[in-house]
């Protein structure tokens, strides 16, 4: 594996060229070929952020993924994106549902809405810039912000697989001589966009990763990291009228885990695997490992979310004295 | 209908052959008396009376011009001839050479006049068969017996301890095409009026009582819709005639409603009709018979209606004989029109919808008269002959029909020359000749050279008219024909052979026939009638069928008689008075107004007093049915559940594989096994919101050639190439056209089958009989396509919860799972008795069911709830007897379980109104037939809050339904097409017509409803409907309800390509020429008083696939009818 492409960044937004009320901001990662579609695409967000005390609404299209065919958005790629992979349709957006008679999305006041986005053709490798523009002069409705937003641009890689991840590649290619590269990896046998497939046939792959943090326990997933308290868990871990399924769990999930990331050690999901594997050890009452872990995820990825929720287990557990002050 | 017996003394018949000028007084009146018999005849065949009275000069004046140029008042001996008669009779009496009259030397001359029958009634086209019924007993507390009541009814009559009935029929023994008779009637017997007017020949009842559950009832828990009912038909049934039938529960949407003629022309009532009456033009190709109406799959009983040809405001006319001019599809009649001899081409005008009358101009004009053939020669000639009694040559003539020319031409003068007998023209037959048979271009003349005798002439035609007369006796009867003053005369024209009516007695008339063989051979074919005017022969030149058909004045019938079967004795096709003649044609075309397939079809046109009438030939039977729109399932997600009719049909998992096809028999009434041909075709569409004629694929099978300009057929508005092996071919022969041979009696009908497109509803096919090497349509029937959906439709407990993880046999302890930011999902309370349940052991009054005893809600992830033992709940706690199997909240274990609170009542959609056209539900418009199955319907556990974004809980929300869709087909999917980075296992579903429906309590977005095509699968949020709608009744929610549920299920099939999904056109019906102004259901931008207000109807381009169709479109179309399930 590519260590030093298959390394996590995250590009926050510097520069806005409109000091309205809304910001528009993008995240996006560097990645490998076929690596959006098991699961990177989740880490290219659009925020829209409302800075005001009132609610603003945004002019979309009526599809559930409302960037598509709107006339109030614009979204400019530059890259070596594949005609062949635009097919019908442009770019979309996920995580918010349009309403209204005109419809519209709505931001709240003094809050953010974490969506995600997308856009056909990215599938090549190579260098990518986006940026998205929202523009409501024109839009013929009350009550629908007016003014132009623009966002910050993001910049990523698309990168050739290499190692075992080169190998599911290079099967696929075989397989499917003509097809763009955009397509990787369907269709291909075995089927590994299937989770158990995946990680049967290529557990140490870039790929399995992606499949394996999806395989967690649905509270203690990445997406649900604000509901995850931790001295609320850690209050239930002492009462065994409560705690056994979850320890059980915690038992076989810290294996994998550890199993995935000794091979892995650089996959962009890294920091989360990292967090699951102390929490989950201190609901265990294995709280040395815990706090180790926690430390040293805080150490190299503190403003990733594992690395935020490992320094909550860290406080919560130097708080209880559950672990040696260093 | 008219017999005329003549009673001559035998004298008179004793002077067969004089040919004398000088004739001595005893020969001068036996020509007189034979000449007063032959001017009466042909003037009775018109007032069917002789004169009344007996004042032979006011008798005199009466015939002088009109039928006689110089009526012969004196004897020989110059006494006044003496005339009586009582309008049935009439004695004509010489006083003799003495002068007076009751002395020996009296001459008497007597005729006597036989009246018409009064008219019968009308016979039934399509007599329902004997096994109208069989009883299906679904009711185990039941006994049902049925028996014929009166002539159409039928008397049910059962046994069983329920107050109350329900009664539903079907014509399928499975109940696909089931309707209510009767709902909650009590006691027994129950009459079903009018069920065997019911084009169906077999029909399954079930009689319910209250307890028991109804064979017919949906998963909605409703009975099908009652089919409409047709009562009485009012106004002039003519072509172009404005007329209305009166019924019940016809559509409101008068484009929904199909309205079928024998022979299966089908029409749209007009936009003036009303649920109890339906309005229309009788259309070009209707013909007599019974009318149905159909909307959807709902046919409703037959209707008996009599087409005239022309509109009865015409001035009645006196009709003698009809021609049918073949190529140019025009009718030539001989009358009486207003006391004035004339003849006319009537002609069809597209332009008013009706047919027109343009005179011919006589070759010698009135007095003379002429009787016309009834078919052309190969050169489009029509033939008539001078009937006008005269002591001069009668002429023979003809008319070019084709371009019309309406005026007679000479052909060829008829009589002994010199005899100075009066000579009159009896009738004409030219041979058609078909296949252009060297010798075989003649026509034959008959007439009537007074004591002469009576001949057939043969003459040569050719294009420029008429030759040489080839023999002047034809038949070699020496002048010793018994004939009527009109001739019925057709020639065979497979054979040649000249078919003519003969009197045998006054009583008794024969059909016999002269062989085209050479030797002129004449047999007796056709006895039993009483005094015959009118024959005519169809047969085609590949075929054995064929038939002759006669009328039979005095008895009041039409008769026809197979020519190969002549021993059958023959069969009455219709009774009716004043029938003097009848001609076999076609239906006339005109392919600016309506459907050139259509119009080829053989008919019967016959007079009745003053009318022409048209009926269906005689003889041919196919089945399922001729008249109307059979429904033919072209996918189905349970093949094995298929109408008898159909061969095949295809199972929507396997598309592009089979063909659906579907089954037809056809048969011969008399019993006798011939040959017969099958081709399938397109009639082009009957289905509301189309647009004929539209581009065609390959012409669907060109196989009907125009009579006129001989360019093939090439309208079709389906789909699919009809293509050997393919789209319209046998799957016997593989080929498009099918004949078989040796069969076609009741016993051994001639079974066919044809494949049918396998994609495409609303796809309608016209099935074609005929004999072999002939395009003369038979008969025909055509088919609609539907695409046969099934939906499990399932409702949610409104309270309960999910389980957290698996359960064990003998725990008394569940966890029910929290949402993921740790607050409950789940509105237990202390005290609930509750039901466990997961996907695999589903909600059922054997499920685990227990007290909720404690319920902890302190864990993180879930909330703890001990079991207590209902009825003693904190006193026993309650182990489980199963395994439940769960995975919250992405399921992606594959795996799902919950507990429902006894009592709770459920989150319910409501399916009802897909398939009806009362404008509720608009699939029926689409052609697909949504059943409500029970399988796999049932609970699904309380979800308070249900997720679809992000994508990670869309993927849950997927997968949640793939487990409790027992009829699902799962395959995995990228949910963020076209983005296609998001992939989900199992997410989505592979083509199949299987569609899911879940009742939910709400969304986290307050939507009313949501579904994902390629899963199959609809949500609709009873909560947040009831929510957003807090004036509205309950009637008003229940509309709502199935508002959504027809707006979800559009989004099954895709409809509004592309991401946006819906619309903003109007419902079809109102754009296209209805009265319904109102959003279509695809729309979101319409009020909440669009969606309660019980109208759900797609748009044009919902249904259609090609949105240029539409005038305001503003979404391409996908089409339901069209593309989608099955892909």
């Amino acid at each position: 594996m590519n260590t030093r492409i298959m390394l996590a960044l995250v590009i926050l937004a510097s520069a806005f060229c409109f000091a309205g009320p809304v910001e528009i901001q993008l995240t996006c990662r560097d990645v490998i070929v076929g690596e959006l579609k098991f699961g990177a695409s989740a880490h290219f967000q659009m925020i829209l952020r409302n800075s005001s005390s009132e609610p603003v609404h945004l002019a979309t299209s009526t599809a559930s993924t409302w960037l598509y065919a709107s006339p109030w958005w614009s979204v400019h790629i530059e890259g070596p994106t594949d005609s062949r992979c635009l097919k019908e349709g442009g770019p979309v957006v996920l995580g918010q549902t349009a309403v209204g008679e005109f419809p519209h999305i709505e931001i709240k006041p003094k809050t953010e809405s974490v969506l995600t986005y997308g856009c056909p053709g990215w599938g090549n490798p190579g260098a990518y810039r986006v940026w998205i523009e929202y523009n409501g002069a024109e839009v013929p409705a009350q009550d629908i912000y007016k003014g132009k937003i623009v966002s910050n641009t993001c910049a990523f890689n698309i990168s050739y697989p290499e190692g075992v991840d080169a190998e599911i590649f290079n099967l696929w290619r075989k397989q499917n001589p003509d097809l763009p590269i955009c397509e990787f990896p369907l269709p291909m046998d075995p089927h590994i966009l299937k989770p158990e497939v995946i990680l049967e046939k290529y557990p140490t792959s870039t790929y399995a990763g992606w499949a394996l943090v999806d395989k967690g326990n649905n509270y203690l997933r990445p997406t649900n990291s604000s509901n995850i308290h931790i001295e609320n868990y850690m209050k239930e871990s002492l009462n065994d009228k409560y705690n056994q399924s979850l320890r059980t769990y915690g038992k076989s999930r810290i294996e994998e885990l550890q199993t995935y990331l000794s091979a892995n050690p650089d996959f962009p999901m890294a920091d989360w695997m990292k967090f699951e594997i102390a929490f989950l050890s201190a609901y265990r009452g294995e709280y040395e490992k815990a706090g180790k872990v926690a430390a040293q995820l805080v150490q190299d990825a503190p403003q990733a979310k594992g690395g935020i929720k490992a320094k909550e287990l860290l406080t919560y557990l130097k708080e209880k004295k559950l672990i040696t002050e260093k | 209908m008219v017999v005329k017996r003549f009673l001559l003394l035998s004298l008179v018949l004793a002077l067969a052959a004089v040919g004398a000028a000088q004739w001595d007084p005893l020969t001068k009146i036996k020509a007189d008396f034979y000449t007063w018999n032959m001017v009466l005849e042909t003037m009775a065949v018109d007032y069917i009376a002789f004169p009344k009275g007996d004042d032979i000069q006011a008798v005199g004046a009466f015939l002088k011009g009109f039928y006689w140029d110089e009526p012969i008042l004196y004897d020989p001996w110059g006494n006044l001839y003496r005339y009586s008669s009582d309008g049935k009779t009439y004695t004509l009496t010489s006083p003799g050479p003495d002068g007076n009259l009751s002395t020996a030397d009296d001459l008497t001359s007597r005729g006597d006049f036989i009246a018409p029958m009064p008219l019968q009634e009308e016979i039934p086209s399509n007599p329902p068969g004997l096994s109208y019924s069989i009883p299906v007993p679904r009711s185990t507390g039941s006994s049902l017996m049925l028996s014929k009541s009166g002539t159409d009814d039928i008397l049910f009559a059962w046994s069983g301890a329920g107050p109350t009935y329900d009664v539903t029929g079907a014509t399928d023994p499975r109940f696909l095409n089931s309707y209510l008779l009767q709902n909650d009637i009590a006691g027994s017997p129950y009459t079903y009026p009018g069920a065997l007017k019911n084009p169906k020949s077999v029909e399954f009842f079930d009689v319910t009582e209250p307890t028991e559950t109804n064979h017919a009832q949906d998963a909605n828990g409703l009975y099908p819709a009652t089919p409409p009912s047709l009562s009485t038909a009012t106004g002039n049934w003519f072509i172009g005639g404005s007329v209305s039938v009166t019924g019940t529960t016809f559509s409101e949407v008068y484009k929904d409603n199909v309205v079928c003629f024998p022979g299966g022309y089908c029409i749209h009532p007009d936009d003036t009709s009303t649920t109890t009456q339906l309005d229309f033009k009788v259309p070009p190709g209707a013909i007599t018979g019974s009318i149905v109406n159909s909307i959807g799959i709902l046919e409703s009983n037959k209707l008996s209606a009599t087409i005239s040809l022309e509109d009865p405001a015409l001035p009645a006319l006196t009709i003698r004989t009809i021609g049918f001019a073949k190529t140019a599809g025009h009718y030539y009649t001989c009358d009486l029109d207003a006391g004035v001899q004339k003849a006319y081409r009537h002609s069809y005008d597209p332009g008013t919808g009706k047919w027109v009358r343009y005179p011919v101009t006589f070759f010698i004009a009135p007095p003379h008269f002429y009787y016309g053939s009834t078919k052309m020669d190969r050169f489009n000639h029509l033939f008539f002959v001078d009937a006008y009694p005269s002591t001069s040559l009668s002429e023979s003539t003809r008319v070019v029909t084709d371009p019309p020319s309406d005026a007679m031409a000479s052909c060829k003068a008829l009589g002994v020359p010199g005899s100075e007998r009066t000579v009159k023209g009896a009738g004409a037959a030219p041979d058609p000749n078909p296949q252009s048979v060297a010798g075989r271009d003649v026509v034959y003349f008959a007439f009537d050279d007074g004591l002469n005798g009576k001949f057939i002439y043969k003459v040569e035609v050719n294009a420029g008219g008429c030759g040489n007369i080839l023999d002047t006796d034809y038949g070699n009867r020496g002048g010793a024909w018994y004939w009527n003053a009109i001739v019925g005369m057709s020639v065979d024209p497979k054979t040649g052979d000249l078919y003519v009516a003969e009197r045998i007695t006054s009583t008794t008339s024969v059909v016999k026939v002269i062989r085209n063989d050479g030797s002129e051979t004449l047999q007796t074919v056709a006895t039993g009638f009483t005094n015959v005017f009118g024959v005519d022969v169809w047969r085609e030149t590949g075929g054995d069928f064929g038939f002759i058909l006669a009328t039979d004045f005095a008895a009041g019938q039409l008769k026809s008689i197979p020519i190969d079967n002549t021993a059958a004795g023959g069969s009455v096709v219709t009774g009716g008075s004043s029938m003097r003649t009848v001609a076999t044609g076609l239906t006339t075309y005109d392919t600016s107004t309506y459907q050139a397939s259509d119009l080829i079809r053989l008919l019967v046109a016959h007079n009745d007093g003053s009318t022409i009438k048209l009926r269906k030939p005689p003889y041919f039977s196919t089945d399922p049915y001729e008249s109307m729109p059979v429904n033919i399932w072209i996918s189905s997600p349970v093949p094995s559940d298929r109408p008898t009719y159909q061969g095949v049909l295809r199972d929507s998992k396997n598309p592009g594989t089979t063909y659906s096809t579907v089954k037809m028999k056809a048969w011969f009434s008399d019993g006798v096994a011939r040959s017969i041909c099958a081709t399938a075709g397109d009639p082009l569409s009957t289905a509301a919101n189309t647009f004929v004629p539209s581009p065609t694929p390959a012409a669907c099978n060109k196989w009907w050639k125009d009579p006129v300009d001989g360019t093939e057929y090439a309208f079709c508005d389906n789909s699919s190439d009809f293509t050997a092996g393919g789209v319209g071919s046998s799957t016997t022969s593989g080929e498009l056209l099918d004949c078989r041979s040796n069969c076609g009696t009741q016993a051994n009908p001639c079974v066919f089958e044809f494949r049918i497109s396998p994609s495409y509803s609303e796809e309608n096919f016209r099935y074609y009989f005929m004999v072999p090497q002939s395009r003369t349509v038979l008969s025909s029937f055509m088919s609609n396509s539907w695409k046969r959906a099934l939906i499990e439709q399932d409702q949610m407990c409104q309270r309960g919860g999910i389980l957290y993880e698996d359960t064990a046999i003998g725990q008394t302890q569940i966890k029910i799972a929290k949402n993921l930011d740790g607050t409950r999902a789940d509105n237990l309370q202390l005290g609930d008795t509750i039901y466990i349940f997961d996907s695999q052991k589903p909600y059922s009054p054997t499920s685990d069911c227990a007290c909720v005893r404690e319920l902890d809600a302190v864990p993180a992830q879930y909330v703890l709830v001990t079991l207590g033992q209902v009825g003693s709940c904190s006193t026993t706690l309650e182990p489980l007897d199963r395994i439940y199997d769960a995975s919250p909240w992405d399921f992606s274990a594959g795996k799902s379980a919950g507990v429902c609170v006894d009592g709770s009542g459920f989150f319910t959609p409501d399916s009802s109104t897909l398939n009806r056209r009362d404008k509720t539900g608009p699939f029926d418009d689409a052609f697909v037939q949504f059943y409500p199955s029970t399988a796999g319907a049932g609970v699904i556990p309380y979800w308070p809050t249900f997720r679809l974004s992000p994508l990670s809980d869309q993927a849950s929300a997927m997968r949640f339904h793939q487990l409790w869709f027992a009829n699902s087909r799962p395959t995995g999917c990228f949910l963020d097409p076209p983005d296609n980075t998001v992939w989900c296992d199992t997410c989505c579903n592979l083509a199949n017509n299987y569609f899911h429906l879940m009742g939910m309590m709400q969304r986290e977005n307050g939507n009313w409803g949501d579904s994902i095509a390629g899963s199959d699968i609809s949500w609709t949020y009873i909560a947040s409907i009831i929510a957003n709608c807090p004036a509205c009744s309950a009637a008003d929610l229940q509309r709502a309800f199935q508002h959504v549920c027809c707006h979800e299920k559009g989004h099954n099939y895709g409809v509004n390509c592309g991401t946006e999904m819906h619309d903003d056109n109007n419902v079809w019906c109102g754009m296209c020429g209805g009265a319904i102004s109102q959003k279509c259901v695809m729309s979101v931008l319409q009020g909440l008083a669009d969606r309660i207000d019980g109208i759900n109807r797609f748009c044009c381009f919902n249904l259609l696939e090609t949105p240029a169709f539409c005038g305001d479109a503003t979404e391409c179309g996908e089409g339901v009818r069209k593309t989608t399930d099955p892909q």
